[in-house]
């Protein structure tokens, strides 16, 4: 019984790293109408540039401050020098030349970091087991699903309640009609896109106690966060939101009990749903 | 890419016939590619020194042009083609392991597993479209590389399938021992004749009804729709023949190396997508001439420089960019004349002048 409460906990604290990832790819899908196909190499920039501040200030929460902020720069430069000529070509070249730049950003990281990867260890603070009536579970992986919470909640106040989110919401529906009505499209764009790199790379540093960092791994992730994004529905919030969570707990249980499974458990799911509801849980068209 | 010309319907009498096929083909320029192809041979064959290099330029030419079929004429970005390439040389190593050593049942067992393959992938793929089509292929291609992953009793897992016996080349009246190390010429000659006639195939099929219809969905699916064409049909038919055609050239590829290995598929499957872009993904000698590119730079640069992918990738991000188009678009034939370099330092010239994406 333990055994089966922890490996849902695990499921959900690895659902909500992919959460994280989900949203930034949805947010940048709906917005500006392209795959991201380097989600999962800023995802690994992410843990480590983080890993890089843990061993230079010997504290990880400087990772997960100055992360954010730092690959937001990033974002908003790779968004005005690689995607900015693309606008007005296919939905395609986007998605290609992002999957040129996955290949640059895993290699240059290779050449300067070596392949074989580092483990990170968690902050002192969190390195205890929080006891939860009848079991324990590892305090780092309960903050990283209530920052996650936090995080997603916060997004989904800045999408719902405020005017930046109101324009966000208006170029998700009908981007031509914000053009029409004589916003600047363009620096939005640069925002939306910065903002989904930002949430990769504190995806990206939030989950490198947990699985090390490695130059692959944004790649190993990416592949489920697109699936989650499909499951849940391109363009749905909380779709992406659910979706996430359900895949990563199924993953889990999987895990548990058909280990060999497990990595095929998220293509079944989506397969299923490509075949009965090709929407996606949540998605509206 | 010229506008769709408008062509009878599939059923009337015109449009009916190997002999109105051969017309067409005659008609445009789709020859002079098949000419090209024949000069990329011969050149393989006199200035590559490594055999080996030279055999899989062949190999990975067609396995670039049954992708440039679906990316290039299609429209369909798929980022799961190693599925097809990989369980094709499975099919193949396993039939020569298991069941019997005939070269030719060997890769007809590949090109047999992966219409199958792509014809059921197809099926829940081709329910979306663009980048959601994309992510679906890729999608399945992890799968299939999970199951080939842990079915290692079966695929030898990411040990890959080793020792599979090299079969004897049987032609009508004469019998071949082929040594793809020691001897390569016999497998080279045989992928050169397959990659010919897959070329040609692929070149009557992009110019027969279906095709034409293909490529009109590509420019605009609903305008096809309207006219009464089955475009999911049309698109399925061409994920199955693009799926078969990637089965036997990894069919192909498994029996020269002895070997089918395992690696990550979407890698692998972002390989043969660099070379269709890289090439020219508008016409399908483009595709050969991204597999040749791609593989002589991979040979050269991995000698002096370990990361070379670095190079391949921005050489990539750049084409994407400036030529989308790709290698072939700057030097794309025209009716008469301009193969001179007058032509081709114009096109360059302009290309560079204007600015990119203006």
């Amino acid at each position: 019984m333990h055994l089966i409460v922890n490996q849902v906990f695990t499921g959900i604290v690895s659902g909500a790293v992919l959460v994280l990832l989900a949203l930034g790819l949805n947010l940048i899908f709906g917005f500006m109408e392209i795959i991201n196909f380097s989600h999962g190499a800023f995802f690994m920039l992410g843990a480590y540039v983080g890993f890089y501040l843990l061993t230079a200030f010997g504290s990880f929460w400087w990772g997960l401050a100055l992360v954010p902020l730092l690959l937001l720069l990033l974002g908003a430069a790779v968004e005005r020098t690689l995607i900015k000529p693309l606008y007005r070509r296919s939905a395609v070249d986007p998605l290609l030349l992002t999957f040129g730049l996955t290949y640059i950003v895993t290699q240059l990281v290779e050449m300067i970091a070596g392949k074989q990867g580092e483990t990170v260890n968690a902050p002192s603070q969190l390195n205890f087991q929080l006891p939860l009536g009848f079991t324990s579970y590892p305090a780092y992986l309960t903050f990283v699903a209530v920052l996650a919470g936090l995080i997603v909640l916060g997004l989904w106040l800045l999408l719902e309640r405020t005017s930046l989110g109101l324009i966000i919401r208006a170029g998700i529906r009908d981007s031509t009609m914000i053009q029409i009505l004589g916003i600047d499209f363009d620096r939005f764009r640069v925002l939306v896109f910065a903002l989904g790199i930002a949430l990769a790379g504190v995806a990206g540093v939030l989950n490198s106690p947990v699985t090390g960092v490695y130059p692959e791994m944004g790649n190993d992730i990416l592949i489920t966060a697109f699936v989650v994004v499909v499951v849940g529905g391109m363009g749905s919030f909380w779709g992406a939101v659910l979706s996430g969570l359900v895949i990563g707990v199924l993953v889990s249980l999987t895990t548990l009990f058909a280990s060999v499974y497990a990595s095929i458990v998220p293509f079944v799911l989506m397969i299923l749903v490509m075949t009965f509801r090709p929407r996606g849980l949540l998605g509206t068209t | 890419m010229s506008a769709v010309e408008a062509e009878p319907e599939p059923g009337s009498e015109r449009a009916s016939g190997p002999l109105h096929l051969l017309r067409l083909l005659w008609r445009g320029r789709a020859w002079n590619q098949l000419v090209l192809l024949l000069l990329v041979m011969v050149g393989l064959f006199f200035l590559v020194p490594d055999p080996s290099l030279a055999v899989e330029v062949l190999i990975y030419s067609l396995w670039a042009i049954s992708l440039n079929l679906l990316l290039g004429y299609g429209g369909l970005v798929s980022f799961g083609h190693a599925l097809y390439w990989g369980f094709g040389g499975y099919a193949a190593g396993l039939t020569l392991l298991h069941v019997t050593h005939s070269l030719w049942v060997a890769l007809g067992a590949s090109m047999a597993l992966c219409g199958l393959l792509a014809l059921g992938s197809g099926v829940v793929c081709l329910r979306r479209r663009d980048v959601y089509f994309s992510m679906l292929t890729l999608a399945f291609a992890q799968l299939g590389y999970f199951i080939a992953f842990e079915a290692r009793p079966v695929t030898g897992g990411d040990d890959g399938l080793g020792n599979i016996p090299t079969p004897p080349l049987d032609l009508p009246g004469l019998s071949l021992e082929m040594h793809p190390i020691r001897d390569p010429l016999p497998y080279f000659l045989l992928c050169a004749g397959i990659l010919f006639f897959a070329f040609a195939f692929a070149l009557l099929y992009t110019e027969s009804p279906l095709g034409r219809v293909l490529q009109a969905i590509r420019e605009s699916e609903e305008r096809a729709r309207g006219c009464g064409y089955n475009t999911r049909l049309v698109q399925l038919i061409t994920f199955t023949v693009s799926g078969l055609l990637a089965g036997l050239a990894g069919g192909l590829d498994a029996i020269f190396n002895g070997l089918e290995g395992l690696q990550p598929y979407w890698s692998l499957s972002g390989v043969v997508v660099i070379m269709v872009i890289l090439g020219g993904r508008s016409t399908l000698f483009g595709s050969v001439l991204g597999a040749l590119v791609v593989l002589v730079l991979e040979h050269y640069l991995s000698i002096s420089f370990g990361d070379w992918p670095l190079i391949v990738g921005a050489v990539f991000v750049v084409c994407v960019l400036v030529f989308p188009q790709g290698l072939w678009g700057l030097v794309r034939l025209e009716p008469l004349g301009s193969w001179g370099a007058v032509a081709w330092t114009r096109r360059l010239r302009a290309r560079l002048s204007r600015e990119p994406g203006a």
